[in-house]
């Protein structure tokens, strides 16, 4: 779409230097074109530059060296020439509202910073209202509002002038599921109406498949940028799914192999990417006297390719084995009997009972603002509940705080160790605030891979091995039980998977219960079971293909329509099946009874002149499985 | 518990020496900010700019004139016209004007009444009120020697005449040297100053990073964690005050100490435990360290206000002196000119002493319930 006409932002040989003598490289040679229409995506972890190349592009930041051109003006000679015709959310939830003024005088103080007429203003508002669908709040102060909420009121604040190139900054960080959804419909809308150009950055790499294109960033580099099914392909080697137990010797079997190039847990499931025969190696495993229960192929996703891009061939993964005699002995569960925390009239935790078994690694899953870190607070004895009761190790949260402490280790959201002292320094206090005696640090520190970084400042490590030296910290004193909140934010997907293994081993082999919290969808799959968070409320508990079974029962299964032509066939399709959406460019709707749906779309299509028409059958996402589950609880409590 | 407690405060110090600005705040505030002061807020006035416009350009005024030396008064211009004495006085290139009118001589030499006009700059109401009583005293001995001059010429001898002459003698400051006074005060005032904000800045810190969670879940008792994060603030600000007066006070301003140091630490020690307990305090309700800087300022004007730093209780106004009862710091510099300046043993500073203990208690208390409490919601 965007090869006849030319494009509407362009950037070529973008740098971006930071910090004393410009030593760090924020953006280094990014190049990358968007069309009318298009909806281009930066994906990537925290600092990989997103923010500072879309900062660039608004005008807000200098770049050092490049070109970028946005609708014709050249943005590095003219930042403040960019900023008119240009529509620019910034990150966060809501960040450029004031929370003290109400939805209305938000829109209008936005309209006077851009002196828009008065009718112009009047058929924008109400057309942004209609979409967002935030017409009966108008009156309701921003920060009275939900978080799906407030974010669709800062993109209406953002949109006011209705521009052509919309520039926005993680939208859907920590939103939850529903509002994301919408979101997107909003964007796709806007794509579809108004033929803008559309350029966003996620951490979600789930999200990227909802982009016409994408460009992967690591470090500040593009790595790999184009159609997001393209990308796909590219992933190298063939991809399967085990399940096998006993799943640790299973694990074993299989990265020692040549065949196998890589091995992942994820819950209960092993899975690897290989070149050559997958029944050899089912056979392989067999014959170790292990239970091989299932083998299915599975399609690649971005994050398989973004992980073969980054990691080079296998490579020694760090361990983490704390002294098991420390484990056992105790009954090492978490269980939570109607538990409700209440701040004044707010109810961020309501009625929870949760049952969490030894050795499980157990995920709470939910956007920001759903309650889990609060759940979590209260079972690590942080915050008292309102009612109910937590029972940790077998002691008793509120009478037996003491004891349920030595029982616990506890990391919390974003990294909370001590910046300004050094990884040895941190460890020594560790230790001593745990009365830990004869620790091997030195050996603890190389096999985590940290080593080389003893004297190093902890906040001027990479954000992953901070991930494990905190992770380090939490089980230093060998506690049965560890509780870690949103512990993989903003990490890249390779340091996030060494985590999630050394997770795994710590259940497995030394049979700590782990209780995780997540806002990554595409990160449940790693847990053993999941509890689904909303509003506080605990809305599922099962395992993570118990949950899409139950989806599946419920709302059917998920049928996709890939067309070259998918905006003509969507308007086509809309009438006859309202609950279908747009998903990159390809069309989505749930289905009990797959042959007769496509049958029927296929017919549709025909009658609308659309011929080239492929149907699949993917797995449901774990995002579609939380927003049916989110829509079943809405009904159940209204 | 023991060695909880020592990891925890060996940490602290490895935070303190590891910021570099923070390292050298704390040693500027106990060096080089009490020198200033000791040097500048010196209550003599000096070099205060003056301009003259002289009418009477005559023996009389040059000889009057000539009394108003520096290093007191600096003349800055001698002016021809009258206008020019509005455009010194705005510009603030002179803070007082002096016009002799143009009968000066005549009146001097037994016409009547001689007036001099001395126009200031009420702007710099300090200086100017000193410059004032100045030109008064100098106005007021030169109209003696007139007096005296003429007195002769009758044959009379004014020291016969009956009259009054003060003989002051000063103790404990001989010379009246304020720099004793004000920099053993900014001492104080940063010892008070340097306990509330470290301790306080550094509970909001660990607030803010979330590190104090961590150290919360982990076997370290609220109590433990209290008591960890004053005893490094003591330790500093004690040790720094050592420094000062060995480094400060003693050598440049040569303040005579002249009681008991260990009695004076002693009681510092006590002063300053309540003061960090304060701190934890501030950092309970504080959300953030603008909001600790902003109560922490709330809460020492009034202190260092009620203190009598500025003015002695005395001055004040009777419910307000009653109100000065409050400040902790009120106690600390009496104790403190008391040992240092005055040489007071312990039985005439115990009054102090028990208002810092006394005060210091309830301080301590009411923050470790307080802080205790905030962490169990």
């Amino acid at each position: 779409m965007s090869a006849t006409a030319p494009p509407v932002i362009e950037v070529k040989g973008l740098w971006r230097f930071y910090g004393r003598w410009k030593k760090v490289e924020a953006v280094r040679d990014v190049s990358f074109e968007v069309g009318r229409g298009e909806i281009f995506g930066l994906i990537g972890p925290d600092g990989a530059g997103k923010t500072s190349i879309i900062q660039t592009l608004a005008g807000v930041l200098k770049a050092h060296r490049g070109c970028v051109s946005v609708g014709g003006i050249d943005v590095l000679a003219n930042p403040e020439a960019v900023k008119g015709p240009v529509g620019y959310m910034p990150q966060g939830l809501g960040v450029n509202l004031y929370e003290s003024l109400s939805v209305q005088e938000n829109i209008e103080f936005f309209r006077d910073l851009r002196k828009l007429p008065e009718k112009t203003y009047r058929e924008n508002r109400a057309h942004l209202l209609n979409m967002t669908r935030l017409g009966p709040f108008v009156q309701r102060r921003a920060g009275n509002l939900s978080g799906g909420m407030r974010q669709k009121l800062a993109l209406i604040c953002a949109l006011i002038h209705l521009p052509d190139v919309i520039l926005l900054d993680e939208p859907t960080t920590g939103v939850d599921p529903i509002s994301r959804q919408e979101f997107w419909q909003i964007i796709r809308r806007l794509v579809q109406e108004r033929k803008v150009a559309v350029l966003l950055s996620t951490s979600y790499m789930d999200e990227a498949e909802r982009c016409h294109r994408i460009a992967l960033l690591h470090s500040g580099r593009i790595i790999e940028q184009g159609d997001p099914e393209d990308l796909r392909a590219k992933a190298a080697g063939q991809f399967a799914a085990i399940q096998a137990e006993p799943q640790a010797s299973a694990l074993q079997i299989l990265q020692a192999r040549d065949d196998v190039l890589s091995t992942e847990a994820f819950g209960r499931e092993l899975r690897i990417r290989f070149a050559g025969d997958l029944q050899t190696i089912e056979k392989a495993l067999r014959d170790r006297q292990i239970a091989v229960s299932n083998v299915a192929r599975r399609e690649p996703d971005l994050e398989d390719l973004f992980l073969q891009l980054l990691s080079a061939g296998k490579q020694q993964k760090p361990e983490l084995r704390i002294p098991a005699s420390h484990v056992v002995g105790f009954p090492a569960t978490v269980k939570s009997a109607a538990v409700t925390k209440r701040f004044g009239d707010f109810v961020a935790v309501d009625t929870v009972d949760l049952s969490v078994e030894r050795g499980e690694i157990f995920g709470l899953l939910g956007p920001n603002g759903a309650g889990k870190t609060t759940l979590i607070k209260m079972m690590c004895g942080l915050l008292g509940p309102s009612a109910g009761a937590i029972q940790v190790a077998g002691f008793d949260i509120q009478s037996e705080k003491q004891q349920v402490r030595d029982q616990i280790g506890y990391m919390s959201q974003h990294f909370s160790l001590y910046r300004d002292l050094t990884v040895r320094q941190n460890l020594r206090l560790y230790s001593d605030l745990y009365g830990v005696r004869n620790t091997n640090f030195r050996g603890l520190m190389r096999s985590l891979g940290l080593e080389e970084f003893e004297s190093r400042l902890a906040g001027d490590l990479p954000t992953g091995l901070r991930q494990r030296l905190s992770l380090l910290c939490a089980v230093l004193h060998g506690p049965p039980v560890l509780f870690l909140d949103e512990p993989t934010s903003g990490v890249d997907p390779v340091a996030r998977r060494t985590f999630w293994d050394l997770i795994y081993s710590l259940s497995r082999e030394s049979g700590v219960t782990v209780l995780v919290s997540t806002h990554y969808m595409n990160e449940a799959d790693h847990c053993d079971r999941l509890g689904l968070m909303h509003q506080g409320r605990l809305i599922a508990v099962d395992t993570p293909a118990g949950l899409k079974q139950t989806s599946e029962r419920r709302s059917g299964r998920l049928l996709a329509i890939h067309t070259p032509g998918f905006r003509e066939a969507f308007d086509a399709i809309r009438p006859v099946y309202p609950g279908a959406f747009l998903y990159g460019d390809r069309i989505h709707l749930r289905s009990f009874d797959a042959r007769s749906d496509e049958r029927r779309v296929l017919s549709l299509l025909s009658q609308a002149g659309i011929t080239e028409v492929q149907t699949s059958e993917p797995q449901i996402s774990m995002d579609e499985t939380f927003i049916d589950f989110i829509r079943t609880a809405e009904m159940v409590h209204a | 518990m023991l060695r909880r407690i020592l990891g925890m405060i060996r940490k602290e110090f490895a935070q303190i020496l590891r910021d570099r600005a923070l390292v050298f705040i704390l040693i500027w505030a106990f060096t080089a900010a009490i020198y200033t002061v000791g040097r500048g807020h010196a209550m003599e006035v000096t070099n205060v700019p003056t301009v003259v416009y002289d009418l009477s350009r005559s023996p009389a005024s040059r000889e009057f004139l000539s009394h108003l030396q520096p290093p007191y008064f600096k003349f800055v211009a001698y002016l021809d016209r009258e206008e020019e004495i509005a455009t010194y006085l705005d510009s603030g290139k002179a803070s007082i004007a002096v016009v002799i009118p143009p009968d000066f001589q005549r009146m001097v030499s037994g016409q009547g009444q001689a007036h001099v006009q001395v126009i200031t700059d009420g702007a710099v109401a300090m200086p100017a009120t000193v410059a004032v009583a100045y030109i008064a005293a100098i106005s007021s001995r030169y109209s003696i020697a007139v007096l005296e001059g003429r007195a002769a010429a009758a044959g009379i001898r004014l020291s016969s005449l009956p009259g009054i002459e003060e003989r002051v003698r000063v103790k404990f400051n001989p010379n009246m040297l304020s720099s004793w006074f004000s920099s053993l005060l900014e001492l104080m005032n940063m010892l008070t100053m340097v306990s509330l904000l470290l301790t306080a800045a550094d509970l909001v810190r660990e607030k803010e990073h979330g590190t104090l969670d961590q150290l919360l879940v982990s076997p370290a008792r609220p109590f433990e964690i209290f008591l960890a994060k004053i005893i490094p603030t003591i330790l500093v600000v004690l040790g720094l005050s050592g420094f000062s007066f060995l480094f400060v006070l003693k050598p440049v301003f040569h303040v005579p100490i002249r009681g008991s140091m260990l009695l004076f630490y002693s009681v510092a020690a006590l002063y300053v435990f309540a003061m960090t307990s304060m701190g934890i305090a501030i950092a309970v309700v504080a959300r953030n360290l603008s909001q600790a800087m902003m109560i922490m300022l709330l809460i020492l004007q009034p202190m260092i206000f009620l203190s009598g730093a500025w003015n002695p209780p005395e001055a004040m106004s009777p419910w307000m002196r009653w109100f000065s009862l409050i400040s902790p710091l009120r106690y600390f510099i009496d104790f403190g000119y008391g040992v240092i300046l005055k040489g007071s043993g312990l039985s005439t500073v115990a009054w102090d002493i028990a208002g810092i203990v006394i005060l210091g208690s309830a301080l301590f208390a009411f923050s470790l319930w307080w802080f205790q409490r905030s962490l169990s919601r």
